[in-house]
This record gives C-alpha cells, sequence and structure tokens, in this order.
C-alpha cells in the first residue's frame, strides 16, 4: 500500500486508535512500549507503520505527510532506524532478539530515535520474552517498542505489564459485507452474506471467497445438517462424500466448514430462543426440529461443536474431525 | 524530552514510599538500623510488586552516607549515582538476558575486591530464575564464601525455578501482591501530586485490573490518562482496562441466578456491542462469582469493591451454582484461544448458564426460599421452572449426562427430597478416582500428625494460608477456601472442608494437591504430608483421640477409627447403608491393617456412589469421560 492507500484506509477503518495516538503525541504522553492485539494482523501492521511514520516524518505536522524522505522509506521498510522482526519460523528465538538489543543499544542511525515491531510476538519464546523484560522496561535512548499479536494471553504477564495494550477490534459481519461489496460487486450477495458471517478479517474473507467454494460448501453443510437432523445416520456418510474434501487439507478452509457448522447450530439455537436466523432461513424442517429436540439436546449439540476447533489446531485429520462430530451429535438426538 | 511512564517516574526512593510491603521494608530498615545485613536475600513474589524497587533502596541504603532512620538521604553522592546508574558499587545482572556461566563467573572473580567508592558492593540479580544450572553453580560457590561487604539481591517471579541450595544460602522476602486499597492510596498520591482531576471510581477498576500489581496499575493509569487531557473519567478507564462494569456484570449474574436468558443474551448483546473483549468478560465473571463464594466464607479475601446487589446475590447463590458457572466459564475461556465466533461462545454460555439452575439450585432452594418468596419472584421464572420440570421429568440427568437414568424423578421439592431417585435397582456410579499419594484421608494419617502435632506448625500453616489462596488458581483457591487448618506437625497437615462435597471434588483434583503442596513447601520450606477430610470426620477423630488420650494409651499403641463415610448433603434420605456395606467397612478394616490407605479411599468412593447425586455433580464438574453409571 502506498502511505495515501494506507491514511485512507486508517481513517476508515482504525480512527480511534490514530486519534488516540495522535492526541497522545500532542501532549507528550505517549508511551515507549505498545502491545497492538487484535484478530487481524494486518490492521495491526499499518497503525504500527503509520506511528512509525508519525514519529520520524520530517514534516512537523500532526499527521504523517507521506511524501517526506522518511515516511516513504518506512513505508518501503528502508529506514535504518524503524526494525521489524518478522519471523517465518515457528519460533523467534532469544538470539535474534539478543542481536536486535544490541543494535538498538548502539545509537540511531540517522536522526536520534529508534522504533522496534516485533510482528507475531506471540511467537516468542519464554527465553526470548524474559531477555525483553528489561529492555522493554527501560530501553537506551528514545525508542518505541511494538509488539504485534493475535492472541496477547500467549505473551508473559510480565510483558504485558510493562506496555501499554491497544486492542483492535474485529471487524462485525455489517462492516465486513460493505466493504466486500466495494470490492467485489459484481459478488453474489449470498455469497458475500456468508463470508461476512464466517470471516472476521479482510484478508480471509477475500481468500475463502475465491471460486464458488463457499456456495459449494455451505450447501454441503446444509445438506448435511438436514439428514443429520432428520437423525439419518447417512449423514455420517457425507463427510466423506462432501465436506470432508471439501476441506481441500486447507486449514483456512477446514476452518471456515467448521465455523458453517458452528453457525448453523447457533441458528438452531436462536431459533429456540425464539431470536432471528441467519444460516437456516430457508429450512422447511425448522419447525419440526424445535419439536423433537430439547434445549438440552441442543447444547450438548454445541459443546460438541465448540470443541471442534481446539481438534484441528491439534493437528487431528479434518475428515475425522467431521465424523466424530457427526456420530457424537446423532448419538445426542438419538436421545 | 520522551515521555517516561508513570511507573518509571513514580519508581519508590524511599522505604515509605513503598506499597503494600510493609513487613519487608520494615525488616529490611531495621537491619540497615542494627547494621545486621545478610549477605545473599532473594526477593520473590508477583510482577510488579515491588522487588526490584526494593532492591534499589536497599542498596542506597546500605551505601548511603546520611542515613536517616534505616531510609537512605537519595542526596549524597553515592545515592545519587546509585540513581542515575552510574556507581560502580552497585550492579545489576538482567538474569534473562545474561544467562551464561561467564557472567556469574565474573562476578566470582570481581567479587573478592573491595567496593572502590561505596561501602557495600551490591549485586542486584535479576529475573534470578532464569540463570542456567552452569550459573547457578556458580553463583553457589560465591554465595558459600562471601566476602564481606558484598551483598546479593537476588529477585525472581518463580522462586520454585530455583534450587534449594541456593534458597538455602539467602534470607527470603515474600512480595505480596498489593491490595486494592494500597494501590488505589498510591494513585490518589500520584493524581494529587500531579494536580489531575480523577473519577474514584474509575480509580477502583484501574485497581482491580492490575490485579495486585502496582507496575500494572500506573500502566493502565497511564494508558487511561492518554486518552484525555489531563483528568481520568470513568468511561477511559473503562476503554483502558476493558472491564465490564460492576453494574453490568451484577445484572448478567442476576439473570443467570433467575434464568432469565431473555435477559442474560441481552446483556451479552449490549457487551458485544460494546466491543468488549470475550477473554475479559469470562475473567470478570469468573472473579465476580469467585467473590460471590468468597464473601461468604471469607469476607477478608474479597478483593475488588462491589455493588449493593453483590450481597444478596451472595446470600442466594448456592455453591454449586457457583463452581458451575466458574468451571463452564472456564471451559469456554480455554476455547476460546482457538475460535475467531467468540461471541457464539459466549452465546452458547450464557444460554448454559441461564438454564443451569433449575435442577441444580437444590441445595439453596430453601434459601433462595427465604431470600424471596416464591411469589416475589419474577413470574417468567416460575414459568419456565415449571415447564422445565414437566419436561425433564422422566430424567434426572443434567445436560452434561451422557446415559440417561430411567425411571426416575425429579421434584422441585425441600432440601434432601431434591434429585430423590425413586428406583427398585440402585444406580451404582463407578469414578475413575485417579490415585494420588499427595493426600491421605484416613484417620491413621490424622493421628500421626495429632501426636506430633505443635501450636507453632498450625498458626505456620494459619499465617500462609492467605498467600496460599493467593498463589493458586482462581478455581483452586475458590475450592480451598472452603476448608481450613486443624493440625499440623513438621511433616503433614490436616485440612477440613466444611462441605463434603467439596471434599470429594478436591481429593480428585491432583492438580489442586499438587499446587497446595509445593506452595506450601515455597511459603513454610518444607515438604508436608496433606490429610484431606471432612468436618465430620474430623469431630470423630478428634473425639476418638482425646478419648485414648486420656486412657493414658501409648501412642503407639493408640488405634485410629476407621473414618465415617463421606454424606453428601443431597443424599436421599431414602438410602440406607445395607448390610452389603458392613462387610465392606470390615472389608476397609482389613485393608487399614495391611497399609492399603488408597483402596480404602477408593472403597469410600465407591460407597458414595451409591448417591445418585453425585452423578449429576460429578458429570457437571469432571463431563462426562471419567465417570460412567452402570446398572447393577
Ligand atoms: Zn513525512
Ligand atoms: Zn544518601
Amino acid at each position: 500500500m502506498t502511505p495515501q492507500e494506507i491514511f485512507k484506509h486508517l481513517d476508515k477503518h482504525q480512527i480511534d486508535i490514530t486519534k488516540h495516538f495522535e492526541r497522545a503525541i500532542e501532549h507528550k504522553r505517549l508511551a515507549h512500549a505498545f502491545i497492538f492485539d487484535g484478530p487481524d494482523m494486518q490492521q495491526q501492521e499499518l497503525v504500527a507503520t503509520w506511528l512509525a511514520m508519525r514519529l520520524f516524518c520530517l514534516n512537523d505536522t500532526n499527521k504523517p505527510c507521506g511524501e517526506c524522505n522518511n515516511c516513504q522509506r518506512i513505508v518501503n521498510g528502508e529506514h535504518p532506524d524503524v526494525i521489524s522482526i518478522v519471523s517465518d519460523n515457528k519460533t523467534i528465538k532469544i538470539d535474534e532478539i539478543r542481536y536486535i538489543k544490541n543494535e538498538f543499544n548502539k545509537r540511531a542511525v540517522e536522526g536520534f530515535q529508534k522504533f522496534l515491531i516485533i510482528k507475531d510476538a506471540d511467537k516468542l519464546t519464554v527465553g526470548a520474552e524474559n531477555s525483553l523484560l528489561k529492555f522493554i522496561e527501560e530501553p537506551q535512548g528514545p525508542t518505541t517498542i511494538v509488539l504485534l499479536t493475535q492472541n496477547r494471553y500467549a505473551l508473559l504477564p510480565t510483558i504485558i505489564s510493562r506496555t501499554q495494550l491497544i486492542e483492535f477490534k474485529g471487524v462485525t459481519p455489517k462492516i465486513l459485507a460493505k466493504e466486500l461489496t466495494n470490492l467485489f460487486p459484481k459478488q453474489n450477495v449470498d455469497i458475500i452474506k456468508i463470508v461476512s458471517h464466517l470471516a472476521t478479517d479482510l484478508k480471509t474473507a477475500e481468500y475463502i471467497m475465491a471460486d464458488d467454494w463457499v456456495l459449494e460448501s455451505t450447501h454441503a453443510m446444509l445438506r448435511w445438517y438436514t439428514v443429520l437432523m432428520k437423525q439419518d445416520i447417512a449423514a455420517f456418510a457425507m463427510v466423506q462424500m462432501g465436506l470432508g474434501p471439501l476441506g481441500e487439507n486447507d486449514r483456512l478452509k477446514e476452518q471456515a466448514i467448521l465455523d458453517l457448522c458452528l453457525l448453523a447450530f447457533r441458528d438452531v439455537l436462536r431459533m429456540y430462543e425464539q431470536r432471528e436466523v441467519i444460516f437456516l432461513q430457508n429450512i422447511e424442517q425448522n419447525e419440526s426440529i424445535l419439536k423433537i429436540t430439547s434445549l438440552e439436546q441442543i447444547l450438548k449439540i454445541m459443546d460438541v461443536i465448540l470443541k471442534a476447533p481446539q481438534l484441528l489446531k491439534q493437528n487431528i485429520n479434518f475428515q475425522t474431525i467431521m465424523e466424530k462430530i457427526t456420530l457424537e451429535i446423532w448419538l445426542i438426538l438419538k436421545g | 524530552m520522551a515521555y517516561q511512564a508513570l511507573y518509571r517516574v513514580w519508581r519508590p526512593q524511599f522505604f515509605k514510599d513503598m506499597v503494600g510491603q510493609e513487613v519487608v521494608t520494615q525488616t529490611l530498615k531495621n537491619a540497615i538500623i542494627t547494621k545486621q545485613t545478610s549477605h545473599a536475600y532473594l526477593f520473590s513474589g508477583p510482577r510488579g510488586t515491588g522487588k526490584t524497587s526494593v532492591a534499589k533502596i536497599f542498596a542506597k541504603a546500605l551505601n548511603c552516607l546520611d542515613l536517616k532512620d534505616g531510609e537512605p538521604c537519595n542526596e549524597c553522592i553515592n545515592c545519587q549515582a546509585i540513581n542515575t546508574g552510574t556507581l560502580n558499587d552497585v550492579i545489576e545482572i538482567d538474569a534473562a538476558s545474561n544467562n551464561g556461566v561467564e557472567e556469574i563467573r565474573d562476578i566470582r572473580d570481581k567479587v573478592k575486591y573491595a567496593p572502590t567508592q561505596g561501602k557495600f558492593k551490591v549485586y542486584i540479580i535479576d529475573e534470578v530464575h532464569m540463570l542456567s544450572t552452569g550459573a547457578f553453580n556458580a553463583l553457589l560457590k560465591t554465595l558459600e564464601e562471601p566476602p564481606t561487604q558484598v551483598v546479593f539481591i537476588l529477585a525472581t517471579t518463580e522462586p520454585q525455578k530455583i534450587p534449594a541450595t541456593i534458597i538455602s544460602r539467602t534470607q527470603r522476602f515474600d512480595f505480596k501482591r498489593i491490595k486494592q486499597t494500597a494501590s488505589l492510596a498510591r494513585m490518589e498520591y500520584i493524581l494529587t501530586e500531579k494536580q489531575i482531576a480523577y473519577d474514584q471510581q474509575a480509580l477502583q477498576i484501574i485497581a482491580t485490573a492490575a490485579e495486585g500489581g502496582m507496575r500494572d496499575a500506573l500502566s493502565i493509569l497511564d494508558q487511561a490518562l492518554s486518552f484525555a487531557d489531563n483528568k481520568l473519567t470513568l468511561d477511559n478507564a473503562l476503554m483502558v482496562t476493558g472491564a465490564v462494569t460492576q453494574d453490568l456484570l451484577s445484572l448478567y449474574v442476576q439473570a443467570v441466578l433467575e434464568s432469565d436468558t431473555v435477559k442474560g443474551l441481552e446483556l451479552l448483546q449490549q457487551l458485544l456491542d460494546e466491543g468488549k473483549d470475550a477473554n475479559r468478560f469470562i475473567e470478570d465473571l469468573i472473579g465476580y462469582v469467585r467473590d460471590l463464594l468468597l464473601a461468604n466464607e471469607a469476607p477478608k479475601l474479597v478483593n475488588a469493591i462491589r455493588n449493593n446487589d453483590f450481597k444478596t446475590q451472595a446470600q442466594t447463590i448456592s455453591l454449586q451454582q457457583a463452581y458451575t458457572i466458574i468451571e463452564e466459564s472456564n471451559n469456554v475461556q480455554q476455547q476460546l484461544r482457538y475460535t475467531t465466533h467468540a461471541d457464539v461462545y459466549l452465546e452458547v454460555l450464557t444460554v448454559k448458564l441461564c438454564n443451569l439452575s433449575d435442577q441444580k439450585v437444590d441445595d439453596t432452594h430453601t434459601k433462595q426460599e427465604l431470600a424471596f418468596s416464591a411469589e416475589n419472584l419474577p413470574k417468567k421464572t416460575i414459568l419456565k421452572q415449571l415447564e422445565k420440570s414437566r419436561k425433564d421429568a422422566s430424567s434426572i440427568t443434567t445436560f452434561n449426562a451422557k446415559i440417561p437414568v430411567q425411571g426416575t424423578d425429579t421434584k422441585i421439592a425441600t432440601k434432601g427430597e431434591i434429585n430423590k431417585v425413586v428406583d427398585d435397582e440402585p444406580t451404582k456410579l463407578i469414578t475413575k478416582v485417579q490415585k494420588s499419594n499427595l493426600v491421605k484421608m484416613d484417620g491413621q494419617a490424622v493421628f500421626l500428625t495429632l501426636q506430633k502435632a505443635t501450636k507453632g506448625a498450625l498458626t505456620a500453616f494459619n499465617d500462609a494460608y492467605i498467600d496460599l489462596l493467593n498463589m493458586l488458581t482462581v478455581v483452586q483457591s475458590a475450592k480451598l477456601s472452603q476448608a481450613k487448618f486443624v493440625a499440623a506437625s513438621d511433616q503433614s497437615v490436616v485440612l477440613v472442608f466444611k462441605q463434603p462435597y467439596i471434599h470429594h471434588l478436591a481429593i480428585q483434583d491432583i492438580e489442586l494437591q499438587t499446587s497446595i503442596k509445593d506452595s506450601l513447601e515455597k511459603l513454610l520450606g518444607n515438604e508436608y504430608q496433606l490429610i484431606f477430610i471432612t468436618e465430620d470426620q474430623w469431630q470423630q477423630v478428634r473425639k476418638s483421640y482425646v478419648t485414648q488420650l486420656k486412657a493414658k494409651i501409648q501412642p503407639d499403641e493408640m488405634q485410629a477409627p476407621i473414618l465415617a463415610q463421606i454424606e453428601l448433603e443431597t443424599k436421599p434420605q431414602a438410602l440406607t447403608v445395607t448390610d452389603e456395606t458392613e462387610i465392606e467397612n470390615e472389608q476397609d478394616a482389613i485393608n487399614s491393617n495391611l497399609n492399603n490407605k488408597q483402596e480404602v479411599a477408593s472403597l469410600n468412593e465407591a460407597k458414595n456412589a451409591k448417591m445418585t447425586d453425585i452423578v449429576n455433580e460429578a458429570q457437571t464438574m469432571f463431563g462426562v469421560e471419567n465417570i460412567e453409571i452402570r446398572k447393577d
């Protein structure tokens, strides 16, 4: 993204956070260490870049100009005093942190300040985190440290207590749907609606929206659901033939199918509470389902569904998980 | 100049500035005044409780040229040099980034040289638990033959990771979590000094969110202040902490207690619309319910400041309800780590919690009737309960049960009758009790303790009680808060559980047992055999002991009684002890003589198992995996 695109995006989506930083800088109350935590890593990266531009911009206004040499180099990742740690490995080890700390304890190459971004800070090993403690608490010279994460609960409490936590909110389905409609005006309305409920960030949304995959998966899921709710064990076979292969051995897609099931059964729960349903609007047997299932059963089914994503994280084969779910739900329905 | 975080600017400079660590600071001051300082100290305690700050103040006091009543002057050249980090005799080592042996060897080499400018060489080793084994060994060598004029201060959040050989050579100070009132006072002081206006409720929210860490409190305060010009508002505090307001939490819990699903979901939606973090909400909910539990048993431990409805709720909520809420919430919190659809998880949780009470309020049902009689209950709730009991009439199982027990009948009725099983054949429950050697549950063990018991030992345990609770997880401390120490020797300790039901949970909770054992070892420096019994059993065994004592029976000839069966409160009265049980009792005696106490314990379990109530409870608490129901 160009600086101008970044500004536009942030004005639209993260205005609260950028305003907060602007105010803090204006009042000279900007802290030196932050955790950016939220479901959509891209948002956090953009704000971190924006913040670096704001601090380094050569034009002295309350907003970064996006034009000057510093702004340009920061966007292109070329500024020597703005350092980003991005690791493709599973963990970020203590050696990498030591190296960075040494670099940081040297004087700033240009100007007088330094800026450190650690992406996926939850990948830091415990050793690496511990070695950051003192550094974060009392960095040498004017330094700003930003840790980006999608799960701050994976960080040491001692790290969190030394930083300011900025929470990024996920987008609501409504906003996501609007965004997607803008980006893909020709896209099928149903697809956009489904995707906006499935995904919590734009990147994932775009990814699972490709081709007709979502539509196909939703239909497969609804067929499976209908058969299963009739207590027909044929649903078990449908996993192997339909839902399983649709996972395409792709973690994101597998997760999306599990989420489809989650949302479908959430609707059953909603029906029970006489609230609006989202996915199951056109299902004929809605009425009869309520007659044969009790709230207890629905809650038991929900327990089964809610536990599934954890299994996926534990690297259990997707089809096995779907089969397990199917069987368990079938048993619950049978009573 | 770059902005300095409050916790850095307001780092205490005098012992008297230290918040909530009076015992530690007083002891250190006395040592300075009487010139009886040790060579090595271990400062342990949770994050942000002032370990490093006290270490620095102590280093100054040791070197100050103008001591005043044990306090450093902060003005002499030594004090100032330490404050700016330029006194060569005060060496700070961050073990986390220097876990190599080299650095510690370096200390060993240089430690023998006398201090250059100060009076003492002070080594402050922060995060000392991060040292490698090699480094610990090197450090040990130095601690074994400490040169005069050298003081080591080891600071750590995880003392259990430090070798006992090191610990035994140090004087240990445990830093406590800072009480809310203390951190409130400190924040008020700082804000007044800075002439910043503040909302009192906002400060309370920050104090709660800080969980006993002063640094956390100041860090959050800092952030809340950065949102507004020179004032602290309630809105900003809520926004920064992500805390759910007391009022909303209290309404939510009320909805749960009244089984008002519609209201519960409505409140949840409100929370989500405000952009509250799901995890924070659950944490706050667990904290709130934990406090409801403590309010009855140990009101002193209720840390947070709660509103008016809190008291009524504390009287209304039953132990089981509270535990179920905590457990269910806990489960969801675990699951949240794997999903991006937290809202659905909370929705399900809410529906679940709002539908729990119908079958589980049993033991407080009478209590509830006292609190507000049936006509005061919202109509909807009553209707719902009626409808519910009709629906569920054929089954007493809760929604967690895998196999419904047939031919049973539920009535919502008086205590003792609830969940009564009208059934020809007894239903047998076999719990797969995990055998642990951590806990004993027999009369013999209690006798051994009583024979060696000392008042001092018991006092030590009671003094450590609150710290012990603080060292456990929320759920664990909730369980332990229902127990008390009644007798202790230097080898073992007897914990009595007032509620047989909690005892039942505790003896199966190996994690809880391990935590208690480890924490006690940390607190009291010794490994103890734990003995868990119920109040009734304690009365029984004590009586037997006293009788034998009065009869002047020699300790080694005393006969410990077989402990009475544990009767859960909700045990149906219809079930009586059968002959079969008596035979089992004799079997118990034989087993006991064979020193097979664990067997006895599990036999006891099997007997208790006759009570179908356990099925419900156990299934709710442990999930179905560990339990099977068999029909004989
Ligand atoms: Zn610029
Ligand atoms: Zn001085």
